[in-house]
């Protein structure tokens, strides 16, 4: 009876079983992943010595996942999140943990920040102020990166990090500016610039309370090519008005739209970089505004024009979601219903099925009881 | 012994029910979630522009390729979050009833979510020409703002619609005799949603109309296959902004404003607040909440 009993148990143990964990899998919102050890190690020094989080104050854990199975334009970066979260071993509120976001791509920490719904994070060093604080931020993040910042340091002499402004000193920009979008905070952008274009970036950004609550640097993850502007901005003009003739694009009904027309003084340059395989390239980002929306509310075409050797590189339209009839109505209707809760009927047939089966072992236990 | 196998049965049951409870509520979320995919993307064949009034396709085939992924990806991760129902709405299916009757069935639900990515219309009416609707995939019908403020309650938690000027909240009475004016407020049903707010239970996001440093023209809401403009890399596009969003808000638990400023990162190398998003693409309500 005994025997009947357990066997009986055990296998409806392991249909429960069985239909909790493939839901559970299917569900399952976060799929993490391991990484290199020292890129994780990496994470943990930013923390313990570039934002000097006192460590013994918190209970960390980690999440790790990839950013892939993404239709993104650009699939070509191999991109992963680490996520910390780091709950106080003293609670002292409802909400006290600390999340940290970090970037990682080829192995290298492009960015972090303290999320901000995050309270004030418990550090180990104290400023006196947002200069002090910066600049010592600097010297710690200099020792973590091995990239030598003696340069970025010195630009912070005499400059006042509560006003908006720019200094360029040799082939080094630095921008400052303030936002209220988030807290307080200043924005310190240095920027390596050759002929006007601009590469590799360290930026940061400091809350009120001088902590260093973000960071952004591509140094070590981008290399430098061929900074030579051969072509004028003038010449990219020409280039892309020219080009714009053999230019087009496809509408669903297979029809082509071409033959753009633009003026000259509706056009808008910029010189930028982009990465070509890890290596950033100068290029002229050209706008022209078009004579007309065209079909697909296109009111512009963008032409992307290598400032080296005067390759139109790609195009891009200009189009927005905003075209409008403005005497339409809407129609009237009644409401509808949606479909069936999924979790509950899901519920319903796994409660159905327990029953069912709690009822025939009973009936089996009863009859051989008699 | 007869004892003993009524134990042992009361106890089975016991575990099954435990079971059944932890399948139902455990591993999802306790309260009960709704969700909704708009895509009322439209293309009606080439006419005339020179002709009164002028009936141009609104989307190229390269704009309605991008939405149908970009589409695929949120349902998707609308079913991963352990939504209890999704509905994905798309293209002649996107009309004023369906698009109705599916607002108005997310009431159904303790929580409601809604994307929709179109375009949008102006209304000449009796109340005003502040009045915006969400233009249907026929390119003919919309469904205004007053009429989704008749059919949504604060169960709306996460709205993200991506058509023109959904950001915008017109000045004056609002609601007026109508109903609601401008979509925040009508997709929330929300009176008081602050702009950029960091309490309440709800979160959503719009398009201003705004002249982007960068930018040649004032734009409303971005086509998907618009170029970004000040982007670290000449191939993001505006779709990316929605993808990453979704990733972060969605899959890896962040909040609306930590999500802006990590895809900022990704996309730009700075941070939400400097580069040319801020103030075009709108928060209102709890910034620091991301999808249920």
């Amino acid at each position: 009876m005994q025997k009947h009993l357990t066997k009986n148990f055990v296998l409806l143990l392991v249909i429960v079983l069985l239909g909790a964990s493939f839901f559970g899998a299917v569900l399952s919102p976060v799929t993490g992943q391991t990484i290199p050890t020292a890129v994780q190690d990496k994470t943990v020094d930013i923390l313990e010595n570039v934002m000097s989080v006192d460590l013994s104050k918190y209970a960390l854990e980690l999440k790790i996942a990839p950013l892939d199975g993404m239709p993104l334009s650009n699939n070509d970066r191999k991109l992963t999140n680490l996520i910390y979260t780091l709950t106080p071993l003293e609670i002292n509120g409802e909400n006290s943990a600390v999340t940290i976001y970090f970037m990682v791509e080829k192995d290298v920490v492009i960015n972090y920040f303290v999320s901000v719904t995050s309270p004030q994070v418990i550090t180990t060093t104290h400023y006196a102020n947002q200069y002090e604080a910066v600049k010592g931020f600097l010297e710690k993040y200099q020792t973590h990166t091995n990239i030598d910042s003696k340069n970025l340091i010195a630009m912070l002499e005499g400059v006042d990090l509560t006003k908006d402004t720019t200094i360029l000193k040799e082939n080094i920009k630095l921008v400052l500016s303030t936002s209220s979008l988030f807290g307080e905070q200043t924005t310190l952008r240095w920027t390596y610039t050759v002929n006007g274009a601009d590469y590799t970036v360290l930026d940061i950004n400091v809350d009120a309370a001088g902590f260093v609550c973000a960071v952004y640097d591509s140094r070590a993850l981008y290399k430098i090519g061929d900074t030579a502007i051969n072509i004028s901005k003038e010449q990219a003009i020409d280039i892309a008005i020219e080009n714009l003739q053999s230019y087009s694009y496809d509408m669903p009904d297979g029809s082509v739209v071409k033959d753009f027309k633009v003026s000259r003084d509706k056009v808008e340059v910029v010189l930028s970089t982009s990465p070509v395989d890890y290596e950033l390239r100068p290029y002229w980002d050209i706008r022209m505004m078009l004579d007309e929306v065209y079909p697909g509310s296109v009111y512009g075409v963008t032409a992307f024009v290598w400032a080296n050797s005067g390759e139109v590189f790609s195009y891009s339209n200009i189009a927005i979601g905003g075209v409008i009839n403005s005497d339409n109505l809407a129609n009237h209707s009644d409401s509808g219903s949606a479909s069936p809760d999924f979790v509950l009927m899901v519920g319903a047939v796994v409660v159905i099925v327990a029953v069912l089966m709690a009822m025939v072992m009973g009936m089996m236990i009863k009859k051989r009881c008699k | 012994m007869k004892k003993k196998i009524t134990f042992a049965g009361l106890l089975l049951i016991c575990i099954m029910i435990l079971s059944t409870i932890s399948l139902t509520f455990g591993n999802f979320a306790t309260a009960t979630t709704g969700a909704a995919n708009f895509l009322p993307n439209n293309f009606q064949p080439w006419a005339d522009p020179k002709n009164t009034p002028p009936t141009l396709p609104l989307d190229t085939l390269n704009e309605i390729a991008l939405s149908e992924e970009i589409a695929d990806y949120i349902t998707l991760v609308f079913i991963f979050q352990g939504y209890n129902n999704v509905e994905d709405i798309r293209n002649t299916n996107c009309d004023p009833a369906t698009f109705k009757s599916t607002i108005g069935a997310l009431s159904n639900y303790d929580k409601g979510v809604i994307y929709s990515k179109g375009h949008r219309t102006a209304y000449t009416h009796t109340c005003g020409n502040t009045h915006m609707g969400l233009i249907m995939h026929d390119n003919e019908t919309s469904v205004a703002d007053y009429e989704i403020g008749s059919l949504t309650s604060s169960k709306i938690k996460h709205a993200f619609i991506w058509h023109c000027e959904t950001g915008i909240i017109p000045i004056g009475p609002n609601p007026d005799t109508c109903g609601y004016r401008g979509m925040p407020k009508a997709v929330t049903n929300n009176t008081s949603i602050a702009w950029w707010g960091t309490s309440g239970s709800q979160v959503y996001l719009g398009w201003n109309n705004t002249q982007v440093s960068g930018s040649p023209l004032p734009s409303g809401s971005p086509q998907y296959e618009w170029t970004l403009i000040g982007a670290s890399s000449a191939s993001y596009n505006y779709g990316d902004v929605a993808i990453l969003y979704y990733g972060f808000a969605g899959s890896w638990g962040y909040s609306t404003a930590d999500a802006l400023i990590q895809l900022s990162y990704v996309l730009y190398g700075k941070s939400f607040a400097d580069t040319s998003l801020a103030y075009w693409l709108v928060v209102y309500g709890n910034m620091y909440l991301g999808l249920p």
